[in-house]
């Protein structure tokens, strides 16, 4: 029983991860046209996060989380806008890195792995009232 | 009574097979971990035989081996840089459920069976 509730236990802790990825996504999309506040600054940089291994010390179960955001630094799209107050000396204003496709398959995957987890608690549940179907009278 | 062997190999294959499905949620959750590989339990006929000696944890604090749970050995499944594939953790998930299902299915039954006898 005790390898059983650690199961829930990882899978929530992976679907957490999901949900946290999802998060960063969703971010990333309501940003993908933040320019920066002031003329020729920088926009929004794209956000970025990954999974690491953590060991649960109680259980002795092997948990997932995630890392601290990081920031792609692949260049910046730049449009020739030179009405904007955002615009540099040259007339280019930077937009944020972010492509909205990669953010979509990245959100399909996030869904993907959630609903993989989603699975592997509804099967243990099933599993655990087995055991216990077992004190029921027939 | 012959029939408590089949009450000790019942309950011996109900936790290797809670062991198989902590591996299963632990592949699945770590599928987007890059460089993770995969394991399994090993299979369930290798426990029935007397193995190599293990370490015992005589101590909750013990440090639990990555390479068992609950005494159950675990072996790698993927090589390094293979990607835990979910349709197979799916389809280990399946096995152990009808497993599962068969396990305490013949427990019940042989309880049935003491029960007839006790009652007479």
């Amino acid at each position: 029983m005790d390898s059983l509730v650690s199961s829930i236990k990882i899978a929530g802790s992976g679907m957490a991860a999901q949900t946290r990825r999802i998060q960063v996504v969703a971010e990333n999309i309501a940003n993908a046209n933040s320019t920066a506040t002031v003329a020729g600054g920088d926009p929004y940089q794209r956000k970025i996060i990954s999974f690491v291994e953590e060991l649960d010390r109680k259980t002795g179960a092997n948990l997932v989380k995630t890392s601290e955001v990081a920031r792609d630094n692949s260049p910046f799209r730049a449009e020739f806008d030179p009405a904007s107050p955002y615009a540099d000396e040259s007339g280019f204003v930077k937009l944020p890195n972010v492509n909205a496709i990669i953010e979509m398959a990245d959100m399909r995957e996030a869904n993907r792995s959630y609903e993989a987890n989603l699975q592997v608690i509804k099967q243990v549940r099933d599993l655990i009232s087995m055991s216990v179907d077992l004190l029921r009278a027939t | 009574m012959q029939s408590t062997g089949i009450f000790a190999l019942a309950s011996q294959q109900a936790k290797w097979l809670a062991v198989r499905q902590q591996t299963i949620a632990e592949n699945v959750s770590h599928a987007n971990i890059s460089g993770y590989v995969a394991k399994d339990v090993v299979p369930f006929k290798a426990m029935l035989e007397p193995g190599p000696a293990r370490l015992l944890t005589t101590d909750k604090r013990h440090m639990a081996s990555v390479n068992s749970y609950d005494g159950i050995a675990l072996e790698k499944t993927t090589g390094a840089g293979q990607q835990v594939s979910v349709e197979t953790e799916m389809m280990k998930t399946t096995e152990v459920r009808s497993q599962y299902e068969l396990n305490t299915a013949i427990v019940s039954a042989f309880h049935r069976m003491i029960l007839t006898a006790a009652k007479v």
